[in-house]
């Protein structure tokens, strides 16, 4: 049986890693054709890249789009955090619902909605929204804060809170223990977030398709309208870029917090349990 | 216990939830607005309400278009389901720097786009792809899979992989290795402690991860548009297709409510599935 399983889970990598490994091997082909084995390895495409206004453009774009989600999403998803986690909060599992919603609601759906309400808000006579950075960016805050909530809450709840009751009790004023003690704790959880929440708005295809226009075109709607106007690794090398910075992003997240803690909480309790059974 | 410590308030709460209200709520109660106007090409957005343009999503070609999505994201399901419960059960065994290194292969695609990698697929599966190259080897003709549902499947399968291994993972995770230890000391062979132990108590996983691969597929846009062609039409493309080429607001927000109706029904029927099996699994 564990034969099985392996030629089971053997198939499963090859499948999870096939369509990066061609990306990635493409984007490096000397010619413009897809060759296994390479005949070559070379830069061309990459350098090519510059003369493509549309790609650079959008990946400025998704860079900055990422960054302010990401810092827009803790602002928010912190202080939720916080009160979720600490102290008793009145109907917790329905907020939690709630604030989790939007990561069921399809992406072309939503996106739809925030361009309705765009046009609707400049028909009743508001600033005229549609195309701007306004509805782009809040769409991709949406569906940030609920993995910084998560992830914060994941933090906060496994840490002590005996150790915060100490702080108080020696003192130190709510302020001085929120960010001496609460917030220093929870760091795993924030890195985690921020870094989840950038990645997540940097890929984001479906939610920006009706949102981005002109100067507010997403890198991934870029790439998407490109996938068919060249059959060259114009597209591989820009992808390659994309697998760059948010393979940057992880190695900052594990090294300001460890990668495994994302999984950290349900190991942590798993020890937990184990270590009180009898 | 009997001191109920006084939490940092709800006003915390109050930034997160009027995001949620402003950029969610609206807009889903402004597509029920927009989907009572009389649908058609150029529809004006005002006059008399109806519900026209949800009797318009029966007509032409939709009803068939919505039984191939809700199939495609049942088939994916499926096959996320027979090809990740392998890989988390090996997952949850291993230990150490494997366990670690098994994560980080599980978890690296998602570190990439959908539109990345399924333009990663239209190169392996398209003439001049590493398939075609194969079938060449084979002496068979040089044929590409593009455009048709089984190259779909296979790229909605992976892109949803990783989440339903994850799933999997957390709840083989939460099993007492003193369970699966008292099930093989009483005699249960490996594959009756599989069926009879471990099996029901992964539920939840399967629950969770299932509901969320199915809601997912069903509403995936970039990977049916670069895989499937015009030959594989999905409902969330014909919504795209309604906006942007007929400019039909009112039976593209009828279309919209119809695929949140969908996702919600399953996403209900999930959890109550989830706590009737897990109460059965503890004897309650």
């Amino acid at each position: 049986m564990v034969a099985a399983l392996r030629v089971l889970a053997a198939l499963a990598y090859l499948v999870l890693l096939a369509a990066p490994l061609a990306v990635i091997l493409y984007a490096f082909s000397p010619t413009a054709a897809f060759e296994i084995p390479p005949s070559g390895l070379s830069l061309r495409w990459f350098a090519a890249l510059t003369d493509q206004p549309r790609l650079i453009s959008g990946l400025v774009t998704s860079l900055w789009l990422g960054f302010g989600a990401a810092a827009a999403a803790l602002a928010c998803g912190i202080p939720a955090a916080l009160a979720l986690s600490r102290g008793s909060l009145p109907g917790r599992n329905i907020v939690l619902a709630v604030l989790l919603s939007p990561l069921s609601l399809p992406g072309l759906v939503l996106g739809l909605g925030i361009l309705t309400t765009a046009s609707a808000f400049a028909a009743a006579g508001g600033p005229a929204l549609v195309g701007t950075f306004l509805p782009l960016g809040a769409a991709h805050l949406l569906i940030t804060i609920p993995w910084v909530t998560r992830s914060v809450a994941a933090s906060l709840e496994s840490a002590a809170p005996e150790l915060e009751e100490q702080a108080r009790s020696l003192g130190a004023g709510p302020l001085t223990t929120l960010f001496l003690v609460t917030l220093p704790t929870a760091r795993p959880g924030i890195v985690a977030g921020a870094v989840s929440a950038f990645v997540i708005s940097f890929g984001n295809f479906a939610l920006s398709l009706f949102l981005a226009s002109g100067r507010t075109v997403t890198l991934p709607v870029a790439i998407f309208e490109a996938v068919d106007r060249y059959q060259d690794p114009t597209v591989a090398a820009i992808s390659t870029v994309t697998i760059l910075v948010t393979a940057a992003a992880a190695v900052v997240a594990d090294r300001f917090a460890g990668v495994m803690q994302l999984r950290g909480p349900a190991r942590r309790r798993e020890r937990g349990r184990a270590g009180s059974a009898p | 216990m009997g001191r109920v410590r006084r939490g940092p308030g709800p006003l915390l709460l109050l930034p997160a939830l009027a995001v949620v209200a402003l950029v969610a709520a609206v807009p889903v109660g402004l597509l029920v607005r927009t989907a009572l106007f009389a649908p058609g090409a150029f529809a004006e957005l005002s006059g008399e309400t109806s519900l026209a343009s949800f009797a318009a999503l029966f007509e032409g070609p939709f009803p068939a278009v919505a039984r191939r999505t809700v199939r495609l994201a049942l088939l994916t399901t499926a096959a996320t389901v027979v090809l990740g419960y392998p890989v988390a059960v090996l997952l949850s065994r291993a230990r150490g720097g494997w366990r670690s290194f098994q994560t980080l292969l599980v978890v690296s695609p998602l570190l990439m786009s959908t539109v990345v990698r399924a333009y990663g697929w239209t190169l392996v599966l398209g003439s001049q792809g590493v398939l075609g190259g194969f079938l060449e080897n084979l002496g068979l003709p040089r044929a590409g899979l593009l455009h048709t549902e089984a190259a779909v499947l296979l790229a909605l399968t992976e892109s949803f992989l990783p989440f339903m291994i994850l799933a999997l993972a957390a709840s083989l995770d939460r099993i007492e290795p003193a369970v699966i230890e008292a099930a093989r000391s009483l005699g249960a062979s490996p594959g009756q402690t599989f069926l009879r132990v471990a099996l029901p108590l992964s539920v939840p996983g399967l629950v969770a991860g299932g509901s969320f691969v199915f809601v997912g597929s069903l509403s995936a846009y970039a990977t049916p548009a670069l895989l499937g062609g015009s030959e594989v039409r999905t409902w969330v493309r014909e919504i795209q297709e309604l906006v942007m080429i007929r400019f039909d607001w009112p039976t593209a927000a009828a279309a919209s409510l119809a695929l949140l109706l969908v996702a919600a029904l399953l996403l209900a029927l999930g959890a109550a599935l989830s706590h009737r099996r897990s109460a059965r699994a503890f004897g309650q």
